[in-house]
């Protein structure tokens, strides 16, 4: 399948909204330990990691974000995402992925990349019953999001600590996890 | 495996990406972006320090 073909443009409604009621919305960050009155710890407050409330397995090789509505790969390996690869590669890679009888995967944005990570956990910093890691925690995992500042690079996460980094797309080799779904 | 190629011409960097995307990078772009790596080198080497410090207080 040729990059970018399968994707057609979605109509956008326009609306005033006067209330909040979605359900999702940004995820806790998972500190839990109280540190100073007024911290994170201490209001924890956002969508629920823990209890099996947040992240669904489906058990066919993909886990749905409650808090965000995006679908993941359990294991990137397993869909023969095994080796670090450029970022066009990468990009290529998801686009033509076809997994879990899904074939509109793509690679994940910065955001939303981001939006996996616990902050009580690192090596990995996120759930691995949820998330399997790649075996290197320090090679990152790429995004789709171009850095600004300095356009050879796109922004990545080290799966070791959650960090946001920015590595080049014209000379470094990352892992790269598929998402499908989210807001048009 | 899709790999950018990169040339120098006129005083500028030019990147021309495996989709066709061309990138053209003046002095001052790359000096933007050094001086972001820079900042947040400054920023680790700081915290490196610190810990350094401790670990060498930390005798036993």
């Amino acid at each position: 399948m040729q990059l970018h073909l399968k994707h057609r443009k979605a109509s956008r409604i326009i609306k005033r909204v006067t209330e909040i009621t979605s359900n999702g919305g940004l995820p806790k960050t998972g500190q839990y330990m109280v540190y100073v009155m007024g911290d994170d710890g201490y209001y924890q407050k956002g969508y629920p990691i823990g209890g099996g409330q947040r992240f669904i397995d489906n058990g066919d090789g993909t886990i749905i974000d409650m808090a965000t509505g995006l679908m993941w790969i359990k294991d990137p390996q397993a869909a023969g995402l095994g080796s670090s690869m450029y970022w066009y590669d990468a990009i290529n890679a998801c686009e033509n992925l076809d997994f879990a009888g899904h074939d509109d995967w793509r690679m994940p944005n910065i955001n939303e990349l981001l939006s996996i990570v616990d902050h009580s956990r690192y090596d990995p910093a996120f759930d691995p019953m949820y998330f399997i890691p790649f075996p290197d925690t320090w090679t990152p995992n790429w995004s789709s999001t171009v850095c600004a500042p300095w356009l050879d690079g796109a922004w990545c996460m080290y799966p070791y600590d959650g960090y946001k980094t920015v590595w080049s797309r014209v000379s470094d080799m990352c892992f790269v996890r598929p998402v499908r779904g989210g807001q048009s | 495996m899709a790999k950018a190629t990169v040339e120098y011409k006129n005083g500028k960097k030019i990147v021309t990406y495996p989709n066709g995307e061309k990138q053209e990078y003046s002095k001052g772009n790359l000096k933007t972006a050094k001086d972001m790596f820079l900042k947040q080198r400054q920023k680790i080497d700081e915290n490196i320090a610190l810990i350094d410090d401790d670990l060498a207080k930390m005798v036993v």
